[in-house]
């Protein structure tokens, strides 16, 4: 289930077209954009306006934005910080993060989390089966029902430090939870298995994985429609 | 089962699809008693609403009965008949324990979508596009009703299901534009549309306390129906011309208090407005079509409420804003909290204060759902509200 919600968060996978990188909505205010940007080529004669609107045509029709394709070009390591207030007091949300086990839940780029003690645990990435990235890390400080901050372990296949901070929201029983998370390789090289691990640690996915965490503080459980009936007509 | 498809503009199909399942914790399968072709569907019916997808199953008004249930519902068992709202909610969020259902912030699994046009995500619908969430809708034999405890809401076996049905949207949708309304004793109350919701606008007018209620439409049925169950002063906007002036006339020249837009995105324009709107419509220009909602504006008193219960879903072109501003309008606007709704305005079906069951003008088996589209959307055979029988 975890698998089939994150590609449904997918625009390209949602098409079943590798190159779409532009989602349906974004899609369809493209095209709008294109003939009102073509429509004001055609009364000004403009060329600007005209290569504009053309260029919002394509990528309306086609889902292909070479702009986007650019940007995502990969990096060679990640810095993300996000942040997203949950309607529980800080006491409920801090304790549902500090069981770090509950990380797979929601973050999409973990297998699995073991705590071994209580600093230490042991992580496992979510990348495709062929590979394999793991590593051990350790609770460097803790404020109960403020913050949190882990690390990876000297000498690990991946350098990873990640840091999250509670704050009670005044006048409201909720609770403001900022994450930042880094991976970087060891010594600056990437190999396949941290290469993929990066290229999925993205800013829109963080996102989701702290809309998904969340959903599980307030309502018990992330929001699917993965595996409910559809008709099959032009499927 | 069988299920009504969406597979194109103006191609609804009825289908044989897999049976829905548990798949949360606070599920439920309920098998439909009774469904309903709402006037929003019409707005996917004719490809007006993006991301949905060919196979989508359709519907968001139903009642049933509960088949199945997940392992953290406790309210409700198998057996058990209910009316489910048409936004899904949480029941736990900011939003949801404020009673403002249709905002949820948990129950739109497709969030990301709806943020990129409109900042934030609304609550999540039955069978009303992927960007609200892409969940199977209720023109079936069976759905499957995410959290809940908080949304199905039991009924009595003595209120037939047409009388309860239209408690999971357009009473409480009409109602709340008219509460949104703030109605004062002496107020007078116009109404855009008598649509489904305009006709539960105009009715819940008078139960919150308006002293007159003015409906307006161009089709005669329509107009009839709130007139002779109503007590409704008609505007045939047909007969007029000019409905603001004619307004003035009716209301002392002081203007309505308040106005309700229930025509929404696909209003038909009159003259060279309605042309204009349709060609900048047809060459994607804008994708909502205001003149209801124009003239709303323009016709309602100064300091005044202009109330849309009426769905728009993307960008509309000249706005009034000017008349908006120099009147110092309220405008008030949204899909419905229906949970908020649901059991106050049963009670008020089990006193008798109104038979919902009024504005059924056809019912058709769910199988002749295609025809029943057509129909509906073609306001052929005085057709009103369609109910579908499984």
């Amino acid at each position: 289930m975890h698998q089939s919600r994150s590609q449904a968060l997918s625009p390209a996978d949602e098409f079943g077209e590798s190159f779409i990188n532009v989602g349906p909505v974004e899609r369809w205010f493209s095209l709008a954009a294109g003939a009102v940007l073509l429509a004001a080529a055609a009364r000004r004669r403009s060329v600007p306006f005209l290569l504009g609107g053309g260029a919002m045509l394509f990528r309306g029709a086609t889902g292909f934005c070479p702009v986007y394709e650019a940007l995502q070009a990969g990096g060679s390591e990640v810095e993300i910080e996000k942040t997203i207030s949950v309607f529980r007091p800080a006491d409920a949300v801090y304790s549902l993060w500090r069981n770090l086990e509950n990380l797979p839940r929601f973050m999409s780029h973990l297998e699995s989390v073991t705590v071994l003690d209580d600093k230490r645990s042991h992580w496992v990435a979510r990348i495709p089966t062929a590979m394999r990235l793991e590593w051990d890390a350790v609770i460097t400080e803790e404020r109960e029902n403020q913050s949190l901050c882990w690390e990876s372990l000297p000498d690990s296949d991946i350098e990873h430090a990640g840091a999250v901070y509670f704050r009670p929201v005044p006048g409201r029983n909720a609770t403001e939870v900022r994450v930042v998370l880094s991976y970087k390789p060891p010594a600056g090289i990437a190999g396949a298995a941290v290469a993929k691990l990066l290229s999925s640690v993205t800013e829109h996915q963080m996102r989701e994985d702290l809309r998904c965490f969340k959903a599980i503080a307030e309502a018990g459980e992330r929001p699917t429609t993965a595996g409910q009936p559809a008709g099959i007509t032009l499927h | 089962m069988r299920a009504v498809c969406w597979n194109g503009r103006k191609d609804v199909r009825v289908e044989t699809v897999d049976d829905p399942r548990l798949l949360n914790p606070r599920d439920a399968i309920i098998a439909t008693e009774l469904t309903a072709i709402c006037g929003s569907d019409l707005h996917l019916y004719n490809g007006n609403i993006p991301t949905m997808q060919a196979g989508d199953i359709l519907g968001h008004e139903f009642i049933g009965r509960v088949v199945e249930v997940g392992p953290e519902i406790d309210t409700l068992k198998p057996g058990d008949r209910v009316a489910v709202p048409f936004p899904i909610a949480c029941g736990r969020c900011f939003y949801c324990s404020r009673g403002a259902y249709s905002f949820c912030d948990n129950s739109n699994p497709n969030a990301w979508m709806a943020e990129k046009v409109y900042g934030y995500s609304p609550a999540g619908l039955f069978g009303y596009s992927h960007m609200l969430g892409g969940y199977a809708g209720g023109q079936a034999e069976y759905v499957r009703v995410p959290y809940a405890d908080v949304g199905p809401v039991k009924v009595p076996p003595e209120l037939s299901a047409e009388q309860l049905l239209f408690l999971t949207d357009i009473f409480p949708t009409g109602f709340q534009a008219a509460e949104n309304c703030c109605i004062q004793p002496g107020d007078i109350v116009a109404v855009w549309g008598c649509g489904p919701v305009g006709q539960f606008a105009v009715r819940s007018a008078f139960l919150l306390g308006a002293d007159r209620v003015i409906a307006i439409d161009s089709v005669p049925e329509r107009l009839e129906m709130a007139r002779v169950q109503g007590g409704t002063e008609i505007l045939n906007e047909d007969d007029v011309g000019d409905v603001t002036e004619a307004l003035r006339d009716l209301t002392g020249g002081r203007g309505p208090d308040a106005c309700i837009d229930a025509v929404g995105m696909e209003a038909h324009g009159h003259g060279l407005e309605g042309l204009l709107d349709s060609a900048k419509y047809k060459f994607m220009l804008q994708n909502d079509r205001p003149i209801a909602l124009r003239q709303a504006i323009n016709a309602c008193r100064k300091g005044g409420t202009v109330s849309i219960p009426g769905v728009y879903g993307g960008f509309i072109d000249k706005f009034p804003i000017g008349a908006a501003f120099g009147k110092g309008l309220t405008f008030k606007m949204g899909q419905t909290h229906v949970q908020k709704y649901m059991r106050p305005l049963l009670e008020r079906i089990e006193k008798g204060e109104i038979d919902p069951s009024f504005i059924v003008t056809h019912r058709m088996p769910l199988d002749e759902a295609a025809r029943a589209y057509e129909m509906f959307n073609n306001k052929e055979d005085g057709c009103i509200k369609v109910v579908l029988k499984p």
